[in-house]
């Protein structure tokens, strides 16, 4: 019987590629659970970095239903499906907007808790220990919070996703110069929150 | 750099997505790929799963469009059928033109003198078909199969508009009306077709090529596409493509007209006649096989028409030996047989299993026969 988790994480080379697989699922679906074994992990780990753990289970579950539903509208010339799934997880995250927020507000007030010790508690405080482990420092979190929603998706796709700018593109569906303004617009005031001079770019 | 360096750091060091995180996830990705074939438009053969998805179930006809008194005299089919049209073959003659059933040609002939009994079908475009059906759970998120009886089965009822503009479901107990038609085989395709089996299955045939073209020449399309933006040249791709989309054989082509004509009666309410000839056109398909005292879902006695698909995956549909009326629809694996990349299909598995309890025309969604 199929089992899903007997997949590797790494596509041995006799392995369809993504297209393939999408391909033959739109006659038969079951074939798009070897998308889900291929990325799920990485999806959710995006969406963890951005919402938080919680949200992060609902968002990598969805991005994978939302997926699926358009899987017929799949361009089947792109061998890999990875910038195509971050799209659809990144327009998903859009939703948790405030999440998103709240989650680097949380961060970056274990700012001020570094600075008084000893202060306690609350729910944002929790989520705070959680990520804090994670080391984003609280700066570059209030930084986060104040870019625009546009310039944060870019930026993180490039950044967490390591997408190219050529994917970021597609996955955004917008125009390949728009990512590298975003990505150095949101860059710009990044270094401006940590205080960095400004470097050429 | 060091702002994406340490963003980088923070996302890569989060933690791994929990074993009961990724579990929940699948099981949702697996009920939600099920249930997105309870409504399919395009009319595509599924050899290793059911007919429209596993979940299907929205199956179809036995037709009670006009009283089948039939039922009621189940030793004399057809006799009780008063006529009073000219025209038409009398009781008697009918019970007489009936005989013993040898094969598929045989029933599908009792099929179309019993039919021929039966009064015109003069039900308007803008009526509904309804059907209630019964569908066997045949898995769970992707675990093994059904073998046997099933343990837990699901009763559906469906209401499709004749001219497929709209279809209802009931949905956590609330009637559901959608626009339009997500189903296999359009109503209309289906109402049109001809009451005739030999043109009825020539008809079939040529949806059947038409949609395999269409079909072929997309996909063969996209793998050359594929193949040109891995870097090979033109001649190559294309070479790679037709070894990667392989024609359809007569065997398959057979198998799809089959389906083809098994999804219409599995969806729809149809007039007597129009379901004889679909059985006359199904007996005439290359490997259609009869099997007299089978067992449907329900455990009703029936016959079956069958189709086993390269030696390893029987399709049937159960039909009611006195009336003739279409019962159900069974996949079943009889031989062991290497599937994809989802390993073995073993012998004795039930991937799919429907019964049909009623099917008739009705004036509007939500109505029930009778």
């Amino acid at each position: 019987m199929h089992d899903p988790s007997s997949y590797p994480a790494v596509r041995l080379a006799a392995e369809p590629d993504d297209a393939s697989v999408i391909a033959n699922s739109r006659d038969q679906p079951e074939w798009f659970s070897v998308i889900f074994d291929r990325y799920f992990t990485a999806i959710h780990r995006y969406a963890a970095a951005r919402l938080g753990p919680g949200a992060a289970d609902d968002v990598a579950a969805e991005t994978f239903l939302a997926a699926f539903d358009q899987r017929d509208r799949y361009d089947l010339t792109r061998p890999e499906a990875r910038a195509w799934l971050y799209g659809i997880a990144t327009n998903l995250i859009g939703r948790h907007r405030r999440g998103e927020l709240r989650l680097y507000r949380a961060l970056s007030r274990s700012a001020a808790r570094d600075d008084v010790e000893g202060r306690v508690e609350g729910h944002a405080d929790r989520v705070t220990d959680r990520v804090t482990a994670e080391q984003l420092s609280p700066r570059l979190a209030r930084g986060l919070e104040s870019l625009s929603r546009g310039d944060r998706d870019a930026l993180m796709l490039v950044a967490c996703a390591d997408l190219s700018y050529a994917e970021v593109a597609f996955a955004l569906n917008i125009p390949i110069g728009t990512v590298g303004s975003r990505v150095n617009r949101a860059r710009a005031k990044l270094r401006r929150t940590l205080g960095h001079a400004a470097e050429g770019i | 750099m060091e702002e994406l360096q340490e963003l980088r750091r923070y996302h890569d060091a989060l933690p791994e997505a929990a074993p009961e995180t990724i579990g929940a996830a699948r099981s949702r990705l697996a009920g939600h790929m099920r249930g997105s074939g309870r409504h399919r438009t395009r009319l595509r053969p599924v050899w290793g799963l059911s007919l429209a998805g596993a979940a299907a179930a929205l199956l179809a006809v036995a037709t009670t469009v006009v009283p089948d008194v039939a039922r009621q005299t189940p030793d004399v089919p057809g006799a009780a059928q008063e006529t009073g049209e000219a025209g038409r073959p009398s009781a008697s003659v009918t019970a007489l033109r009936l005989r013993p059933v040898a094969n598929a040609q045989d029933l599908a002939d009792n099929a179309a003198v019993l039919a021929s009994g039966e009064p015109e079908w003069s039900a308007e475009p803008t009526q509904w078909g309804y059907v209630k059906s019964l569908n066997a759970r045949t898995r769970v998120d992707g675990g093994e199969w059904l073998r046997g009886a099933p343990e837990v089965t699901t009763t559906r009822e469906q209401w499709r508009r004749l001219d497929d503009k709209a279809f209802a479901t009931v949905e956590q107990g609330r009637l559901e009306i959608h626009k339009g038609s997500e189903f296999e085989v359009a109503y209309p395709y289906l109402l049109a077709l001809p009451a005739d089996a030999d043109r009825l299955l020539a008809r079939v045939y040529e949806s059947v090529d038409t949609e395999n073209a269409r079909h072929r020449a997309s996909s063969l399309r996209s793998a050359q596409e594929r193949a040109e933006s891995r870097g090979k040249t033109p001649e190559e791709a294309k070479r790679l493509a037709e070894e990667s989309v392989p024609e359809l054989t007569p065997e398959r082509r057979d198998r799809w007209a089959f389906q083809l004509i098994a999804a219409g009666m599995r969806d729809a309410a149809l007039p007597p006649r129009l379901r004889a000839a679909m059985y006359g056109a199904m007996a005439k398909i290359p490997g259609v096989r009869y099997e007299a005292g089978a067992s449907d879902l329900l455990k009703r006695r029936g016959s079956t028409l069958y189709h086993v698909l390269e030696g390893y995956l029987r399709d049937e549909i159960f039909v009611d030996p006195k009336t003739y009326a279409y019962l159900g629809y069974r996949t079943t694996v009889v031989k062991q047989h290497r599937d994809g990349p989802f390993g073995v299909m073993r012998k004795g598995e039930i991937h799919n299993w429907d019964a049909l309890l009623v099917a008739a025309v009705v004036d509007k969604a939500g109505q029930r026969p009778g």
